[in-house]
């Protein structure tokens, strides 16, 4: 199986099968632009956004998915669904916050959508059910809401809100 | 960070009484930081990346976790838009919103869903503003525009109920109070539409056949036709209008008054 190099940003080299490596359309598109064949074994493609954890945990995901067929297009009249993570893809991403939204910025600058499909879901079903103040809680964000905007944005979901 | 020279300040309860409660705070969440967040990812996150999770959020969901923080109202807003519902309770207060994106007028008669048909662009189905039209007729839409005459306008949807026969030709009555600015926008509705406008003492009144609705609909559809850009620009074409009304008025009356009498057949039609 031919393979391709990729280099993180701090200097680890990974060598992937390159039918693995294309599922990132960034890689297929260096690969292409480079004309570089699927027997160029010592290219190597240097990602200077990915560090070395990430890249691992990325390429362990789409070593998993490679058989997988191509997502579907998006439908954005279809409901989007967040309960349909498969079990494999929940465990691998039981992971601190840190790692996981390295994951979500990886998946975005290699270009890989189902990876950053199912990401960007775990992050959502983290938002999904919590009151404001427990998810500003959970990730640390700080309320920079003057009471003025506050109470405009009460009202204005007044309909929405919990009675 | 460099730390204080201990023996200059005495021991380590001085030192211990110079950790701040906010740094005490952060010492605790970095303990917690598997739990919860050591600081806010989402900042580092690209705006595009942050509708990508938005996006798998319901509308009410998105509408609950703007009160997060204003980036993720702001985020939230101009991608999504939100929904506002009036009611007789809120809708003063809500006409002197801000920063309005979208509203839609839809039958409270019959509580229809949006119509597909309207809802082509990405960022359609974003705020509704449901108003009270009556079936079949859009007369209690004036009380609605003089509600919402405070609003900035992006864009602006007169859904009718479209199992309901309307009228070849439904009426708009519109009180004399109707403030300038609602004037304003029935003129702008006026030339963009093709809705005719008369006054008769201290009514306006504007015909509004099924095709015409359509034709505001249609109109109103281009998210850049009633930006707030617009809404200002808008204004000044008015003005511009106003003083050229008043030049061609000194200069030629007769077309005035032929401009007065084309309103008469129209007007005794609502009487």
């Amino acid at each position: 199986m031919p393979v391709v190099r990729l280099q993180s940003v701090d200097g680890e080299v990974f060598p992937v099968d390159v039918e693995i490596a294309r599922m990132s359309f960034a890689i297929r598109n260096m690969l292409d632009d480079l004309g570089v064949q699927d027997n160029d074994a010592e290219e190597v493609i240097p990602l200077p956004n990915v560090t070395g954890p990430i890249l691992r945990k990325v390429i362990e995901w789409c070593t998993h998915h490679k058989d997988d067929p191509p997502p579907p297009e998006e439908d954005d009249t279809r409901e989007k669904r967040t309960d349909d993570i498969p079990a494999w893809d929940q465990e691998f991403l039981r992971v601190d916050q840190a790692v996981l939204f390295d994951i979500i910025l990886a998946a975005n600058y290699l270009d890989i959508k189902g990876l950053l499909d199912v990401t960007c879901k775990t992050v959502a079903n983290m938002i999904k059910g919590k009151t404001p103040e427990e998810i500003r809680k959970l990730f640390n964000i700080k309320n920079d809401f003057t009471p003025a905007e506050e109470e405009q944005i009460r009202k204005e979901n007044e309909w929405c809100e919990e009675k | 960070m460099e730390f204080p020279n201990i023996q200059s300040i005495g021991g380590a309860n001085d030192f211990q009484a110079m950790i701040t409660d906010t740094e005490m705070q952060d010492l605790s969440k970095a303990n917690n930081s598997e739990i919860y967040g050591a600081e806010n990812r989402f900042e580092k996150l690209p705006l595009e990346m942050l509708n990508e999770i938005f996006k798998y959020l319901s509308v009410s969901d998105r509408n609950k976790v703007r009160k997060v923080s204003y980036s993720w109202d702001r985020a939230i807003k101009h991608a999504f838009g939100v929904k506002i519902v009036l009611n007789n309770h809120n809708i003063e207060d809500m006409a002197h919103s801000s920063d309005i994106l979208d509203i839609q007028v839809r039958n409270l008669t019959t509580k229809l869903p949006l119509s597909p048909v309207f809802s082509q662009s990405e960022s359609v189905q974003t705020l509704e503003i449901i108003g009270m039209i009556l079936s079949g007729s859009l007369i209690q839409l004036c009380t609605e525009f003089r509600n919402l005459s405070c609003l900035k306008l992006n864009r602006i949807y007169l859904e009718t109920d479209r199992q309901v026969p309307i009228n070849p030709v439904d009426k708009l009555l519109f009180p004399s109070g109707i403030s300038n600015l609602s004037m304003r926008f029935l003129k702008t509705i006026h030339k963009h539409s093709g809705f005719s406008i008369g006054r008769n003492n201290d009514l306006y009144a504007l015909t509004a056949s099924d095709n015409i609705v359509l034709n505001i609909l249609t109109e109103f559809h281009f998210p850049k036709l009633i930006s707030l850009q617009f809404y200002h620009a808008m204004e000044e074409e008015i003005e511009a209008e106003r003083n050229s009304d008043m030049i061609n008025r000194a200069r030629n009356l007769e077309l005035d008054t032929e401009t007065e009498s084309s309103r008469i057949p129209y007007l005794q039609r609502f009487n």
